[in-house]
């Protein structure tokens, strides 16, 4: 079954083209990736995808109904969407935080159930976070913040999570385990379109990918068959070198 | 739904309110007592200077106390922005030039039993929030940032008509003064009957906002995400952050300090979750204007000090230890 369908999708901002005639499927249990160069159109992808900007031709379906039809809290609870920043003034804690996950389930006289509370511990648990549930979202690490944020995002018990980058402030270590956990996630039948920046992760945790190159589908399928030299060439404008070695995949500068 | 902490704290913050009540009954030129109230040895002029002077204006300081830290805590967390207070959108400024022109052109009517100064300064403070609203209003939606901008244009705008009507009209300058600086010197059982109804009902509504406010200090990409109708939520805070600003401004003047620090202090100590900091707020401005403005009946007396004056000056440097205490 098809989660994501997008057709001919064309996207302007103002004068400029930001995406032209994008076509592309997500089955379910898929970890997607978007790649492509700055500027080249992901971000506002994910965006049109998540219903964070209006204004776009052509046709996006999620879960094989029209992205228009639906209303806002109903794409809540199907959607989780984790965008690239997310600035916090006021020190909330965790757990208020991912309870936030909650809101598209919680009527306003009824507040929080017994059954949405466990799902916030859930989500906390399955994030590895539950032990920074009473502290400040803003006193502790880049990485665990991400899995917080994450965690809010698996409360709203999402089919379909859209995340915008969530690895590229993190060191190596916080990376796979960010990358464990999407598998986990996959392995739980949910389908997730992954922004990714680093060509290595994209290559060795997506099953697709789509390389973008200035609002156009420069390719689009297995990592092998789309980060090739030529593509990288073509898109970014450099040369490197691309190596398999057992199963796992290289990219070699210089 | 609240945990032990909080149940703690609130009963705390009830119960400072009720001594800041009593401290305030207790206290005047006339050397009443409260334990005299209580044991009815009171004679009647006593008692009409306890009931019909000294509560209604407690009562009034309670309100405009409570009103002016939870629009405070609202446009904090709407514009995700500590240095918000209940008067950045222009309604001070709009108020006073409201006022101003009640004052300086000796308007004596009455509306339905409401003065040309408060009604004035109402309308005034209602004005300049449609006016700054308007600017910020682009394509179906208003920027957060574009109305922060405009706000302060207004204000300086409006502040700079309110200066020249005062140094045009060189009569009415205390009057003016005071009203500047803020006062309940002119509160009765007529204000609080102003704006009993009008600010309990503005509360009770924003407190149903309480966790969108919440989702909104996730920035609006989030509380969009999240299922949240982020532009209608704006315009009904907005709304009712500037009914409880304008309804506290029309009775009592520009009573600065509250509405910026009580929000942090309490924040300080009960967090940033709407649901617990929203009332706590309440409580804690209701009792902070009922004590300071004791002080300014009393300090001087038989002499008024405005009662802004007291608030920045305690406020300050309390929220100066608060801060550095937690870091």
């Amino acid at each position: 079954m098809n989660i994501v369908e997008v057709e001919d999708l064309t996207f302007s901002y103002g004068e400029e083209k930001i995406l032209r005639g994008v076509n592309f499927k997500v089955s379910k249990g898929e970890i997607f990736g978007i790649i492509g160069p700055n500027g080249s159109g992901k971000s506002t992808l994910l965006k049109l995808l998540a219903r964070g900007m209006k204004g776009y031709k052509g046709k996006i379906s999620l879960l094989a109904k029209d992205l228009n039809f639906y209303k806002q809290k109903d794409l809540a609870k199907r959607v989780g969407v984790l965008p690239q920043r997310t600035e916090v003034s006021f020190n909330l804690s965790v757990e208020e935080v991912v309870e936030m996950g909650r809101h598209p389930y919680v009527s306003r006289w009824r507040g929080m159930r017994e059954e949405d509370m466990d799902i916030v511990l859930q989500s906390l648990e399955t994030t590895n976070t539950l032990s920074l549930k009473d502290k400040s979202i803003n006193d502790i690490s880049g990485g665990e913040r991400q899995r917080v944020l994450l965690a809010r995002v698996l409360a709203q018990g999402p089919n379909l999570l859209l995340l915008d980058e969530p690895t590229s402030a993190l060191d190596i270590n916080y990376q796979l385990e960010i990358f464990s956990l999407l598998k986990k996630l996959k392995s739980e039948g949910r389908t997730i379109i992954i922004i990714l920046h680093d060509l290595n992760l994209a290559s060795n945790f997506c099953d697709r990918v789509l390389l973008l190159d200035k609002g156009n589908v420069k390719s689009i399928g297995e990592p092998k068959k789309v980060i090739t030299s030529d593509n990288i060439k073509d898109v970014y404008g450099c040369k490197v070198g691309v190596e398999l070695k057992d199963d796992n995949f290289y990219i070699v500068y210089g | 739904m609240f945990r032990r902490k909080e149940e703690v704290v609130f009963l705390i913050l009830f119960m400072v309110l009720g001594f800041s009540i009593i401290i305030a009954l207790s206290s005047g030129v006339a050397g009443i007592s409260f334990l005299d109230l209580l044991k009815g040895e009171l004679s009647s002029i006593e008692e009409t200077i306890l009931i019909d002077i000294r509560l209604p204006r407690v009562i009034l300081a309670g309100l405009v106390g409570l009103a002016l830290a939870s629009s405070g805590v609202a446009f904090q967390g709407l514009f995700n922005n500590v240095m918000a207070d209940p008067y950045i959108i222009g309604i001070s400024a709009g108020a006073s030039l409201g006022a101003v022109i009640a004052i300086n052109f000796g308007l004596d009517y009455y509306f339905l039993g409401i003065g040309s100064v408060p009604l004035l300064a109402f309308l005034g403070a209602i004005l300049a929030t449609l006016g700054v609203y308007t600017l910020a209003w682009k394509n179906g939606r208003v920027s957060i940032p574009d109305l922060l901008l405009s706000g302060v244009a207004i204000s300086f705008f409006l502040s700079a008509l309110v200066s020249l009507l005062m140094i045009v009209d060189t009569n009415s300058l205390q009057k003016v003064f005071y009203w500047l600086m803020g006062s309940l010197t002119r509160g009765s059982w007529t204000e609080v009957r102003m704006i009993w109804l009008p600010i309990l009902i503005a509360f009770f509504i924003l407190y149903l906002y309480a966790d969108k406010l919440n989702i909104i200090l996730l920035g609006e990409e989030n509380a969009l995400y999240l299922g949240v109708n982020v532009e209608r939520v704006k315009v009904i805070i907005l709304i009712l952050g500037s009914l409880l600003t304008g309804t506290a401004v029309a009775v009592s003047g520009v009573v600065g300090f509250i509405g910026l620090m009580v929000p942090h202090i309490m924040r300080l100590i009960v967090g940033a979750n709407h649901k617990i900091l929203l009332p706590a707020a309440a409580l804690g401005g209701a009792s902070f204007l009922i004590l300071t403005d004791t002080l300014a009946r009393t300090i001087l007396a038989p002499t008024e000090i405005p009662v802004g004056i007291i608030t920045a000056l305690c406020g300050g440097p309390f929220f100066l230890y608060l801060l550095r205490k937690r870091n």
